[in-house]
């Protein structure tokens, strides 16, 4: 059997490529770093060729994986520079918002992004990083009130 | 301005093109290929090249007795305090190049739900076999990362038949579903199991599965007694563990799952108080008195509250489970 071979891993490509790219993205703050993740975590992908119960799961485990390796990237560079790059080019519209979120720290980030993007409800962001609710509920409480603080000065400005 | 919005568009911004696509799809294909035909290679040279090799292989090992085998890959003190289950360590930690202080045996056994847990050893990453561990998400025994090492068999020797996590995820091997939780001496452990996880890793052989937990986070708590818990599903909770107002650990009341509790007896030198306080800064953990009171908060008692299963969701989640978007 070829789970994922020909057509299917098209069609996976297809239905989760541009999640994991986010998912990347937020983490890695620049659009190639999160692109070569989103292509390692494929290729993970095809190397272990677990089996899903259906889309979601399929969804579930491939930002779990970009996720980890994009932190293990991120945490790689930091040990040859002191901030990850940063690109602006964040259309107008939110702009702010996400130069914003961007700035936060990395456990932060990632939260904001499955929740306000991605959707998912608290337990199921603590499932999907191995940490317990508690903690996804506090991340992004704290990360919320950071967002606030930061548009209510800029709005002062 | 709705922020949640606004982050939306933003982000759908960043997108792969068609081309992109495209390109990823091609080289995805590619490694597809070059998998099936390294796979078919390897049968190949596993059927006509491996066996010769290992024939041969096998009569050089005879002329090596166990006892000079262990003293030619291992330093004598080290393979002292292993003694019997050498071989099996050694299959998974390269302990012929351990610098000292880089593995330290412990070999505790503790029997539970028809299982019996040892926890084996703490090694560095740097010392791990290559290619031997396998990740279930990806990531990546780190060189200087510090692990704790667990072997685990059921007592009838049976194979380990589940083949999902706790949360539903597929395991390249397969593993019972418990989980690990790292505590400190003190408190809850609810709460300690606040400390992010950077990794288990899998391997399993004749029936033995080997798990190395990623215990770098506690390292800053050492002078404080941190614990590992093996126990049912993924998480930790009060309906499991908790502590007394000694801040001691004792199982719930009620919890009859698997429940196995090893100090991790790290060498106190290795605390720093700094890193702790950021650690506690980052994700707040409990100590009795607090714990009790938030307990209280809820209208419980934390000393004498039985957990439902409908309840414990809503009582671990302490925080409302949708946020409101400003």
């Amino acid at each position: 059997m070829e789970p994922f071979a020909g057509k299917d891993i098209d069609q996976i490509v297809e239905r989760n490529a541009q999640h994991m790219l986010r998912a990347a993205y937020a983490v890695l703050h620049s659009t190639s770093d999160a692109q070569d993740a989103v292509q390692d975590a494929f290729l993970i992908l095809l190397q272990k060729q677990p089996t899903f119960h259906d889309a979601s799961h399929e969804k579930a485990w491939l930002l779990r994986v970009t996720i980890n390796i994009a932190k293990n990237e991120a945490k790689r560079k930091r040990r040859f520079v002191d901030e990850l790059p940063q690109e602006t080019a964040a259309p107008e519209t939110g702009e702010d918002v996400l130069s914003f979120v961007l700035q936060l720290s990395e456990p932060y980030r990632i939260v904001i992004h499955l929740y306000y993007y991605e959707g998912y409800s608290i337990q199921e962001i603590a499932r999907l990083l191995h940490l317990p609710a508690a903690t996804v509920g506090t991340r992004l409480a704290r990360a919320r009130k950071q967002l606030k603080t930061m548009l209510e000065q800029e709005d002062a400005k | 301005m709705n922020v949640q919005r606004a982050y939306q568009t933003a982000m759908d911004e960043i997108a792969f093109s068609e081309t992109e696509l495209h390109r990823l799809k091609q080289r995805l294909h590619r490694a597809s290929e070059e998998q099936e035909e390294f796979q078919m290679t390897h049968t190949i040279k596993k059927n006509h090249v491996l066996r010769p090799l290992l024939i041969a292989a096998l009569v050089l090992l005879v002329a090596f007795s166990a006892a000079a085998a262990v003293r030619f890959f291992v330093p004598k003190k080290l393979s002292d305090e292993l003694q019997l289950d050498l071989s099996s360590l050694q299959t998974v930690v390269n302990l012929s190049d351990a610098a000292p202080g880089s593995v330290t045996t412990v070999q505790k056994t503790q029997h539970t739900g028809g299982l019996v847990i040892t926890f084996e050893a703490i090694a560095k990453g740097k010392c791990f076999e290559e290619n031997t561990w396998q990740s279930t998400d990806g990531g990546s025994v780190q060189d200087e990362s510090t692990y704790a090492i667990f072997t685990i068999r059921s007592e009838d020797g049976r194979p380990f038949y589940g083949n999902q996590d706790g949360n539903g995820f597929t395991l390249p091997y397969q593993a019972a579903s418990f989980g690990y939780n790292l505590l400190v001496h003190g408190y809850a452990p609810n709460a300690s199991a606040l400390i992010e996880r950077h990794g288990i890793f899998n391997y399993e052989e004749d029936n033995v599965l080997y798990k190395a937990y990623d215990i770098t986070d506690v390292l800053c708590f050492a002078d404080q007694n941190p614990y590992i818990v093996v126990n049912d599903g993924m998480m930790v909770s009060p309906d499991i563990l908790r502590i007394d107002r000694h801040g001691d650990f004792y199982f719930a009341e009620g919890y009859t799952g698997i429940r196995a509790l090893f100090d991790l007896q790290l060498d106190p030198s290795l605390a720093d108080a700094q890193k702790a306080a950021q650690t506690l800064e980052r994700d707040p953990m409990f100590t009795y008195d607090e714990i009790k009171a938030l307990f209280a908060e809820e209208g419980q008692d934390y000393d004498t509250y039985v957990f439902t299963p409908a309840e414990t969701e809503s009582v671990q989640t302490a925080v409302p489970t949708t946020v409101p978007v400003e």
